[in-house]
């Protein structure tokens, strides 16, 4: 360090350490041995220039009217670009690297942290502050035990008495708040609050559980708004809900399949029934099969079930087919076309379905199915496998709705479901994709028909709008049983002499009666008798014919002829000795 | 083999019989019943059909039969 250049006249410096005055009369600088009075006063109108300043002692005099300026304007350094308004302390920069002003507490201690505090007038040192800082590496403090050791931290310290102490994070002008860990980089940005009022969590973690994901909240949240949940919602207590709910597949007729479960048997009671040739053929309610070929397999009601279920329907191969080219066996439901109506197939809006199911079988391979339209020819062939046999296996397969072609939306067959038992190369296409034409099946999928004796087990069939399965719906019996009422209804009795309908003699030998139906059927439906000498009129005479007169969607006027009558008389009409008897009333698809 | 019915009191056959074993199915003519769908179609193919009285009908019997079905 040198002495100043031009130096005024009684101008004083300090060099090296001591203390020096300058004297225009002699051009020199004289040693002090004390400091001139107006350096141990110095006021804002006096400069000093001091090269290297080492104290040991406080720097008092700076008084409140006085400025201290470190690198900044004034006499320490050069002027910066913008010094400041009421900032008694300036400290300057000119430096091209991170320029610091840094505070170091030294102390190794368990109470040692380095601190900036500002504080309010009215503050102390435990009230009415904010305290930025972090904490010494030696720290350990039992009561403060939310700090570790090299903790950074930022606090307010409010005060009881004006109840202020809020921290304000505030960007004042139209900026984002930008919370980030583990790095500077954009990736590392793991929550934003907008200027937009949006708080952005970027956070991709996903959640399994109530303590899992980008958001875990251990207490409850309100949300005064709409909620909107692109994934899954898992909810593990009780939900309330105050006004209405609208959801695609939960609510309400979810699930279009109708016997899904395989509960209902209606016309055969747990009877293994044989299919025939090309005739659609029905085993429990709303299940028929189908082959081109008789009698290559059966279906039957069954008790093995996978959890969660009761029943199943099981086809047995009755021989080793070897299916040709166009054929096909499967096991099917058409869905009527009032039920598929909001899916808006054949339109822009068409909506993807799930179909969901449990087989077993007694081989193991790539099976095959489809969903077809019942009045339009377009195939969506699907395959699936089935690992390990004898074994109950789930499997989920997500349609996209077709656009294309009419879909029935009335009482018609909407679509048809299958499972194919066996298909010829001709009759399988590959699957993924809206096809033209009738499929059934994909190449090379396993043939039940084509094992002598193999089984084939399939229960909890759901067809649900929207890509996500969700569980069964297991409807209440009765409630699945008027389901299935509308397509079919079998009257029984449990008596020799069960009741049937109440009936008037036409003559002495002709007589009507009025049968009515549960549930109003989806057409007209055929009506199937056994022998008319299953019939009679209560204590009276078995029948000679009985047949279907009129026939409505709600009930039917039956003929029959027998004896005894009185022309305009009443009558019931009974079973006659018999409990086998019935009356089968069908309006299936 | 299907069988025309008449029911009491009327002049025309409002229903078909179909032989089932030992059972009878009666088909209304609603053409949104599958029965009857499978009844037109199989006449189409040419299975046999009789009159109430179970006189067989002819192949252009048939096909006028068929002409005045919904």
């Amino acid at each position: 360090m040198s002495f100043p250049a031009n130096p005024s006249n009684g101008q004083a410096a300090i060099v090296n350490k001591i203390t020096y005055q300058y004297s225009s009369a002699t051009n020199t600088w004289t040693k002090l041995t004390s400091l001139p009075t107006y350096l141990a006063n110095l006021t804002a109108n006096n400069s000093i220039t001091i090269g290297n300043l080492t104290m040991n002692g406080n720097l008092t005099n700076i008084t409140a009217a006085g400025n201290l300026y470190i690198g900044g304007t004034g006499v320490f350094g050069t002027a910066l670009n913008y010094v400041p308004a009421n900032a008694p302390v300036q400290v300057g920069f000119n430096i091209n690297n991170y320029s610091q002003f840094s505070i170091q507490n030294a102390n190794t201690g368990n109470n040692a942290s380095t601190d900036i505090a500002a504080i309010a007038n009215n503050g102390s040192d435990n009230d009415t502050y904010v305290d930025m800082g972090i904490i010494g590496s030696g720290y350990s403090q039992a009561s403060y035990n939310l700090y570790n050791p090299n903790d950074g931290y930022l606090i307010v310290a409010g005060n009881t008495i004006t109840q202020g102490g809020n921290l304000i994070l505030n960007t004042y002008q139209a900026n984002d708040i930008i919370f980030a860990t583990g790095g500077t980089q954009k990736n590392n940005e793991v929550m934003r609050v907008t200027s937009a009022n949006v708080v952005n969590i970027k956070s991709t973690n996903t959640s399994t559980s109530t303590t899992t994901g980008a958001l875990i909240v251990a207490g409850g949240a309100g949300v005064a708004g709409n909620l909107n949940v692109g994934g899954n919602t898992v909810v593990t207590g009780t939900s309330t809900f105050s006004s209405y709910i609208s959801a695609p597949n939960t609510f309400g007729f979810k699930n279009r399949i109708i016997n899904g479960a395989m509960v209902i048997d209606q016309r055969n009671a747990g009877a293994s029934v044989t299919i025939p040739a090309t005739t659609v053929t029905y085993d429990v309610d709303r299940w028929a099969g189908y082959g081109t070929q008789a009698s290559k397999f059966t279906l039957q009601q069954s008790s093995s079930a996978p959890a969660g279920f009761v029943n199943s329907i099981v086809a047995t191969s009755s021989s080793s087919y070897s299916v040709g080219a166009t054929d096909e066996f499967i096991i099917q439901q058409t869905i009527e076309g009032f039920n598929i109506a909001d899916l808006g197939w054949g339109t822009a809006n068409a909506q993807a379905v799930t179909l969901s199911f449990w087989v077993q079988s007694s081989l193991t391979g790539t099976f095959g199915g489809t969903v077809t339209g019942y009045s339009n020819a377009l195939s969506y062939t699907f395959g699936y496998t089935i690992s390990s046999a004898n074994t109950w296996t789930k499997i989920i397969i997500t349609i996209p709705g077709p656009t294309t072609t009419t879909w029935n939306t009335t009482n018609g067959g909407g679509m048809v479901v299958r499972f194919s038992l066996g298909a010829g190369s001709s009759q399988s296409t590959a699957s993924g994709s809206w096809t033209s034409g009738f499929y059934f099946s994909v190449p090379s999928a396993i043939s039940v028909v084509g094992t002598n004796g193999a089984t084939f087990y399939i229960t909890g069939v759901q067809l649900e709008k929207g890509s996500t399965a969700t569980s069964f719906d297991y409807r209440p019996y009765g409630t699945e049983l008027a389901l299935c009422q509308r397509y079919c209804f079998k009257y029984t009795v449990a008596s020799n002499y069960g009741p049937y309908f109440m009936a008037h003699g036409i003559g002495t030998t002709t007589g009507r009666g009025l049968l009515k139906f549960p549930q109003t059927m989806r057409s007209n439906p055929a009506l199937t008798f056994p022998a008319a000498s299953s019939f009679q009129w209560s204590f009276g005479n078995v029948f000679s014919s009985i047949a279907l007169a009129e026939q409505g969607f709600d009930q039917s006027s039956i003929d029959f002829t027998t004896t005894g009558l009185a022309a305009n008389g009443g009558y019931m009409v009974t079973s006659a000795n018999n409990t086998t008897s019935y009356i089968l009333a069908s309006a299936e698809l | 083999m299907y069988k025309l019915y008449i029911p009491h009191g009327q002049t025309e056959p409002q229903v078909v019989m179909r032989a089932d074993g030992d059972a009878t199915t009666f088909i209304p003519f609603d053409p949104a019943n599958t029965d009857y769908q499978a009844f037109k179609a199989n006449l189409a193919k040419g299975v046999e059909l009789q009159d109430a009285d179970g006189n067989v009908l002819t192949t252009e019997q048939v096909a006028t039969f068929l002409q005045g079905l919904a």
